[in-house]
């Protein structure tokens, strides 16, 4: 199964939200990282087919996914950044509403719902009405509704968003589990999502893919360039107008800063191992990630 | 799937506080005159009902009616009259209601007016049948002599079928139509508010069945809805003033006596239950059509209302008399028209084209299947073409 797209181009009016990617998934978990505004969320749209391109296609096996229809939307699973649910509604009749709207033999819907409740922690609360639910909450009643079909192909926008450390790492294990023959795709700012799950990582500046890569690749293009130095306050601030600055970190003898740079950015720093967070601000250039 | 679409209708509290509201809204509005005099003697004079009309059509006294230009007193004709009418009012002889003596107010207003008011509508018909003959001969003539011709002969109005049909009017359409915009008209802008579209239309089925479900599940509600105030309406009325004890030609109600319809009450009823049925389905159409492409639910009921509210005042204030044009039309193939049908039907109003004489209900039951049709397809495309840009 090879899911592909073609010079895919969105615009909207005089902006580019997505522009020309060509880009190729087959069987594994893909971690589509750039800052907001980048295009993550109008290029996965693009890819369920709720958004027709500006130019260029998606296809699967070489078919238009606009052409599969339903029969692409069959193996479909997608999780939007916002994540749609009726307040009436309880857990258990809501994911069975979708069961039905995925074609799922009701005989088969229970079992499946009440599996997948208990695999995203929920099954205590399945009777209970949506709108009592937490932000949380309703995030992984996402991931659930995204994984009623089993479907070959998992489209992930901001799964983690909301979500407790706790539950990132239930839903990390679980994205792990099913990237064994099925193709995964999320979107992310929170790069440590990324980091441990997602064997390639594409990303996405101002509508375009600047780096597609493994997560080893994309670490050994910042070997060499980050750097560790004890500062104060006062040279702190001088490095922060030159360099760009990965992470600080409060220590009783001053401060550790993280700074990615091409050149030794002073006397006292020393090259480190990078981490997909430097390979994110290397790219991006300033810093914004929110809820590492 | 279909029960959840129907209880995502009707799991809104608002649309039940307001269905009651409007209930006992419109149960206040029509029991309001429960204790008026002619409510409670209304069935005083049924049994002398063939009395009453053979009284009319007796020539002696259209004679001296008409002789005495309709100001007579009862007492100048009551010896023609069948002695029976007397007896049946002497039951009342020294009862009074509300300061009105009964038997007095059954002779003067239930007898004599009655009478009179039937031997000028006769004569009103007959001058009008008069002038069309000497018109010249043209098709709207020709249609005309055809129907006033044809007219069934006018009976007293003593059926009370003018409130069956007078509530079918204007308030009950307006109520229902309210009540289906308030529940349908956030079918599908309502998936937009809840942030579903982008997982609705990812599912297997999320395009044509969830469209084919809402579709028949409005039109399911509208029906029940349909059905429901209809109901209510004829529960009040058989309880004010019972069931119509006998069908009436159309033009025996002060409604449509000029009008030149060949109806029966019954008939014009029956056609309002229908109107009101296939004019929700339409209402229901363009509502679906209205919400599928809006965002926001406030918008999709304000358009849905603009809608049905422009042709609840064309044509409540273009209405009257029994031609049709280019001005009274726009009002007239509106849904409320289809809904109501007193306008259209109940007023035999016809449109000329060239040298057709167009019956006017025609052109609205065409135009709102058209309506209804173009609605459906256009929700359709809009919705299983459905993008999401944001």
């Amino acid at each position: 199964m090879k899911l592909a797209t073609h010079d895919l181009t969105k615009n909207f009016g005089d902006k580019c939200a997505v522009d020309h990617v060509n880009l190729t998934f087959e069987r594994g978990v893909y971690g589509l990282l750039g800052p907001n505004g980048a295009g993550k969320t109008t290029l996965m749209k693009m890819m369920v087919d709720i958004l027709p391109p500006s130019s260029g296609q998606v296809t699967l096996d070489g078919v238009p996914i606009s052409e599969l229809g339903a029969r692409y939307r069959d193996i479909l699973g997608y999780m939007p950044q916002e994540i749609g649910y009726y307040r009436n509604f309880t857990a258990k009749r809501f994911l069975n509403y979708l069961a039905v709207l995925k074609g799922i033999p009701s005989k088969n819907a229970a079992g499946k719902i009440d599996m997948l409740l208990n695999m995203v922690g929920l099954a205590d609360v399945g009777r209970k009405k949506l709108g009592d639910f937490s932000g949380g909450m309703i995030r992984r009643i996402g991931i659930a509704q995204a994984l009623l079909n089993d479907p070959k192909i998992l489209v992930l926008d901001e799964p983690t968003a909301g979500l407790d450390p706790k539950e990132r790492i239930r839903f990390r294990n679980i994205l792990s589990e099913l990237s064994a023959d099925r193709i995964v795709i999320l979107s992310t700012h929170i790069v440590s999502d990324i980091e441990s799950i997602a064997e390639k990582v594409i990303l996405l500046k101002s509508g375009k893919v600047i780096g597609f890569d493994t997560t080893e690749n994309l670490l050994r293009s910042v070997e060499g360039k980050v750097w560790m130095a004890k500062v104060g306050h006062q040279e702190l601030k001088q490095m922060k107008d030159q360099y760009v600055i990965s992470n600080i970190l409060q220590k009783a003898d001053g401060l550790d800063v993280r700074i990615v740079s091409e050149t030794k950015p002073c006397k006292q720093a020393v090259l480190t191992s990078p981490s997909l967070e430097d390979v994110f601000v290397y790219h991006f250039g300033k810093l914004e990630i929110n809820n590492v | 799937m279909f029960k959840n679409e129907f209880y995502k209708i009707v799991a809104k509290k608002y649309i039940w506080i307001f269905v009651l509201v409007l209930a006992v809204f419109y149960v206040f509005i029509l029991t309001d005159t429960k204790d008026n005099f002619g409510v409670v003697y209304s069935d005083a004079l049924q049994p002398v009902f063939e009395e009453i009309n053979e009284a009319a059509y007796t020539p002696e006294i259209r004679e001296y009616i008409i002789k005495n230009g309709y100001d007579i007193k009862i007492d100048d004709i009551e010896h023609f009259l069948s002695p029976k009418i007397a007896a049946t009012v002497d039951i009342y002889k020294g009862s009074t209601y509300h300061g009105y003596d009964v038997a007095k107010t059954l002779w003067e207003e239930g007898v004599k007016n009655r009478i009179v008011n039937l031997v000028k509508r006769n004569v009103t018909r007959e001058n009008i049948i008069n002038q069309l003959r000497a018109d010249s001969d043209n098709p709207l003539n020709r249609y005309l002599l055809k129907q006033y011709s044809n007219m069934p002969k006018i009976e007293a109005n003593l059926t009370r079928w003018d409130d069956w049909i007078d509530t079918n009017k204007t308030l009950l359409p307006g109520m229902i139509a309210f009540v289906i915009i308030l529940s349908i008209s956030g079918v599908y802008s309502n998936e937009y508010a809840n942030k579903m579209h982008g997982i609705l239309l990812t599912s297997k089925k999320g395009r044509k069945e969830v469209f084919w479900s809402k579709f028949a599940v409005s039109i399911l509600f509208s029906v029940s809805c349909v059905i429901a105030f209809q109901l209510l309406n004829a529960g009040i009325l058989t309880w004010m003033y019972g069931i119509p004890f006998t069908d009436t030609p159309l033009n025996s109600l002060s409604l449509f006596y000029k009008m030149p319809t060949t109806l029966t009450a019954q008939q014009m009823y029956i056609m309002q239950l229908a109107g009101s049925m296939v004019g929700a389905m339409v209402l229901t159409a363009v509502v679906l059509c209205i919400s599928s492409f809006c965002r926001e639910n406030i918008l999709s009921f304000f358009i849905s209302c603009l809608y049905f509210g422009c042709g609840f005042i064309l044509s409540n204030t273009l209405e009257g008399g029994y031609l049709s044009s280019l001005i009274t039309l726009p009002g007239e193939v509106s849904t409320f028209s289809l809904m109501s049908l007193v306008d259209v039907l109940g007023s035999g109003k016809v449109l000329v084209v060239s040298d057709t004489v167009v019956p006017t209900v025609l052109i609205t039951i065409a135009v709102q299947l058209c309506i209804m049709v173009v609605a459906i397809a256009l929700t359709y495309f809009f919705y299983t073409r459905k993008e999401i840009s944001r």
